[in-house]
C-alpha cells in the first residue's frame, strides 16, 4: 500500500531526527502495527490524513506532551501515534492513539482525562463524547479525537472515525476491580477516576496537596455533594503507616485541625471548615471529603457498605 | 473563529463600531467616554481587559487602552515575542489572531525585527485564518538564534540558566501566554510562560533539580525556579489570551473548555496572572508561584488596588 510505505519512511526519518529512545526495558510487547490503527483515506467516511503520522515511544512522549507526559508515565505508557485527519468540509481533527502497558493503565488515563459533562457513547469498551472531542478506551489503548477548532466539531463523522480506529484495536480485560467497585450497576458515583499515583491524585482530589496517603492504586468519585477516595495498599500495616503519615502532614504543614480520632475513624477540618474523614478497613483506606461532617460521614457509610467485596 | 481581518479593515471598523467601556473595578460600572479620552486618561492603568468576538480587534483595543504600541516600541526596535504555542488542542495555546495583532502593531510602531523566543510548532500560524498581509508579517518572524547561559545571583534556587539568546538581546520583550489549567502548578500564564524560552536542560532542572523523582513532585522548587527565571528579564508588555481556555487537563488538553473571549493586557506580568486565575476558577493566593512572585517584588498581587480598564467590542 502506497500510504504504508510513506508512513514507514516517515517513521524511519522521524526516529533519526528525534533520536527516539528505545522502548522501555520492561518486557512488554509493543503493538508493532500501531500505524495500522490509523485508517487510510476512504476507510473512515470522508476523512483523510493531512499531516505526518508521528509515533512517540517511551521518553519521547515529552516531545508531544511536554508538561503532561509524566502523567501518562505514572499510569504506564508505551507509545502513541498522532496525526491530523481532515474531512470533505475541511474540518480537521487531531487523532492520538495511546498504547499503555495494560488495560488498567489505559482505563486509568481514560478516566482521568474524560471531562465531566461528556456523554457516554457506544464505541470500544467505553467512550465519552464532549463538546469538541471523543475519547475511547479499548484494551490497553486510549483514542483521543479532538477538533482543531473547538467551534467546528462534526459529531457523526467523528464517531465514524472513532469506530474505524476502534475496530483495529485489540480488546482487553474488564475495568480494574477498584473502578468496578465504584462504577457498578447500582452505583451513584460520578466522575470516577482510577488512580495509579500522586499526579493522578493531585488532578482528581482537591482536599489536600500532594500524595500524602502514599497512593499507588486508588479510585475516586463523587457522590451527592461529597467526594470519596479509596486507596489500596499491600497490607493493613502499610495502610496504617500511610494514615499516620497523612495525619502528620495534614495537621502540620497543611494546617488542618484534628476534630476526633476514634478507633475506627479520624475526622479533620481544613482552614475553610471542610471535613476530611479517614477510615482504615484492612488493606484499604476509605476517605471522604465534603463541606460538612454529616456529608463526609454519609460518603464513608456508603463506601463501607460496599467495601467487603474488595478485601 | 474564522476571524479574517487585517490591519486596515480594523482601523476602518474602529471608526464605525461603537465601543462600550467599563472602567475601574472591571464590573465597576462607571462608563467612560470616547476612545480618544481614554488614551489621555488611562495610560497609567494597570490592566486592560477587553472582550470581543474578534480576538484580533480585542487585542488591538487592549494595547490601545494601555497607551498604544508606540508607548512600548520605538522605531528600529528588536522585538522578542514569547507566544505559548506548543500544544495544539483548543484552549491550550495563545490564539494566533492575538499574536498576529501584536506583530502588526509592532511593525506599525516601527519595529525593525521580530524574533520568536520559543521554537514554535510549525503548524502554529496555520491554526487561524490570516489575511495575506498578516501571513507575510508572521512569515517575517525570525526563529531564535541560540542559547546563552546567564547567572542569576538573586535566584533562590536557579543560580544559572540557559535561555534563548534573543530574550537577553531584544529591546522589547512581549509575553503572550494563554491562561489555562496546569496539572503541576494548577495555573499557567505569563510567569510560567518563561519556560518556553529556557533550554531543555534548564527545564529539566526546574522539574527535577531538587532530586524530585517525578516532573511535579516538588512544586515549591518548580515555582521558585520559575520566579528566579523571571528575575532575568521582565516583560515590556504582557498580552494574555483568555478567549478560549481549558479548565481541566492542562497543560495539554483536551479539557473542559470555557470561552470568556477576553484579552488581558498589562505591563506587570504578575498582576496579569493574578487577574487571570479567575478564568480557571481560582484565586491568586491559590497559586504558589504567584504568591512567591508577589513576595519577591516581581509584581503586584493586590487585585483590589489595581486600576483595571475594561471594554467590550
Amino acid at each position: 500500500m502506497k500510504y504504508n510505505a510513506t508512513v514507514v519512511l516517515l517513521l524511519a526519518l522521524l526516529s533519526l531526527a528525534q533520536g527516539c529512545l528505545p522502548a522501555p526495558q520492561e518486557k512488554i510487547t509493543l503493538h508493532n502495527s500501531l500505524v495500522e490503527c490509523f485508517p487510510d483515506s476512504g476507510q473512515a467516511g470522508s476523512w483523510t490524513i493531512t499531516d505526518s503520522l508521528c509515533i512517540y515511544r517511551g521518553k519521547d512522549l515529552y516531545l508531544l506532551l511536554d508538561g503532561g507526559a509524566d502523567l501518562f508515565e505514572e499510569y504506564g505508557f508505551l507509545q502513541v501515534g498522532s496525526t491530523v485527519y481532515t474531512d470533505e468540509l475541511g474540518v480537521a481533527v487531531t487523532v492520538e492513539v495511546y498504547e499503555m502497558t495494560n488495560p488498567a493503565a489505559a482505563f486509568g488515563i481514560y478516566s482521568l482525562l474524560t471531562v465531566e459533562g461528556g456523554v457516554k457513547i457506544e464505541i470500544g469498551q467505553e467512550a465519552t463524547e464532549g463538546e469538541y472531542y471523543i475519547q475511547v478506551w479499548k484494551g490497553r489503548f486510549l483514542v483521543t479525537i479532538t477538533a482543531r477548532d473547538a467551534d467546528r466539531w462534526v459529531k457523526d463523522p467523528a464517531r465514524e472515525l472513532a469506530r474505524a480506529i476502534e475496530r483495529r484495536l485489540e480488546g482487553g480485560s474488564r475495568k480494574p476491580d477498584l473502578a468496578e467497585f465504584m462504577s457498578g450497576a447500582d452505583s451513584t458515583y460520578q466522575g470516577i477516576v482510577y488512580l495509579r499515583g500522586g499526579l493522578g491524585l493531585a488532578n482528581a482530589w482537591t482536599f489536600w496537596y500532594g500524595n500524602i496517603v502514599r497512593l499507588t492504586e486508588g479510585v475516586t468519585g463523587r457522590s451527592g455533594s461529597g467526594n470519596s477516595l479509596i486507596v489500596r495498599y499491600t497490607d493493613g500495616e502499610e495502610c496504617a503507616r500511610a494514615l499516620d503519615s497523612a495525619l502528620t502532614e495534614l495537621t502540620g504543614p497543611q494546617g488542618f485541625t484534628l476534630v476526633s480520632r476514634a478507633d475506627r475513624d479520624v475526622v479533620l477540618h481544613d482552614k475553610q471548615g471542610a471535613t476530611v474523614m479517614f477510615v482504615p478497613a484492612g488493606r484499604v483506606l476509605l476517605v471522604a471529603g465534603a463541606r460538612s461532617q454529616e456529608e463526609a460521614r454519609r460518603c464513608i457509610g456508603e463506601l463501607q457498605i460496599r467495601v467487603s467485596r474488595l478485601q | 473563529m474564522d476571524d479574517r481581518i487585517g490591519r486596515r479593515s480594523f482601523l476602518k471598523r474602529s471608526l464605525l463600531v461603537g465601543t462600550s467601556l467599563i472602567v475601574g473595578d472591571q464590573v465597576f460600572g462607571r462608563v467612560g467616554n470616547t476612545i480618544r479620552n481614554e488614551l489621555s486618561t488611562f495610560t497609567d492603568i494597570d490592566l486592560a481587559v477587553v472582550e470581543g468576538a474578534s480576538y484580533y480587534n480585542a487585542t488591538r483595543k487592549a494595547v490601545e487602552l494601555l497607551g498604544g504600541m508606540r508607548r512600548f516600541v520605538n522605531k528600529q526596535s528588536k522585538i522578542g515575542l514569547l507566544v505559548n504555542s506548543r500544544f495544539d488542542k483548543p484552549g491550550t495555546y495563545a490564539n494566533p489572531q492575538i499574536a498576529a495583532a501584536v506583530v502588526g502593531m509592532c511593525y506599525e510602531a516601527g519595529a525593525k525585527e521580530i524574533v520568536s523566543l520559543e521554537d514554535a510548532s510549525g503548524s502554529y500560524w496555520r491554526r487561524a485564518t490570516l489575511t495575506t498581509e498578516l501571513k507575510e508579517q508572521a512569515d517575517s518572524i525570525r526563529e531564535p538564534s541560540g542559547w546563552s547561559t546567564v547567572e542569576i545571583p538573586k535566584g533562590k534556587r536557579l543560580k544559572k540558566a540557559e535561555l534563548v539568546r534573543d530574550l537577553l538581546e531584544c529591546d522589547v520583550f512581549i509575553n503572550i501566554p494563554v491562561f489555562k489549567d496546569h496539572e503541576g502548578t494548577r495555573f499557567t500564564g505569563t510567569l510560567k510562560n518563561i519556560m518556553g524560552a529556557t533550554s531543555y536542560s534548564t527545564n529539566q532542572f526546574f522539574h527535577q533539580g531538587s532530586n524530585a523523582k517525578g516532573y511535579y513532585d516538588d512544586i515549591e522548587f518548580l515555582s521558585e525556579c520559575i520566579i528566579d527565571a523571571n528575575l532575568v528579564r521582565r516583560p515590556t508588555l504582557c498580552i494574555a489570551d483568555a478567549t478560549e481556555l481549558i479548565m481541566t487537563n492542562g497543560p495539554f488538553g483536551p479539557g473542559k473548555i470555557v470561552k470568556p473571549r477576553k484579552i488581558v493586557a498589562g505591563i506587570d506580568g504578575v498582576a496579569v496572572d493574578a487577574y487571570g486565575t479567575r478564568f480557571v476558577g481560582l484565586h491568586p493566593e491559590d497559586i504558589m508561584m504567584i504568591r512567591m512572585a508577589g513576595d519577591a517584588g516581581l509584581g503586584r498581587v493586590d487585585l483590589e488596588n489595581l486600576k483595571v480598564v475594561g471594554a467590550t467590542l
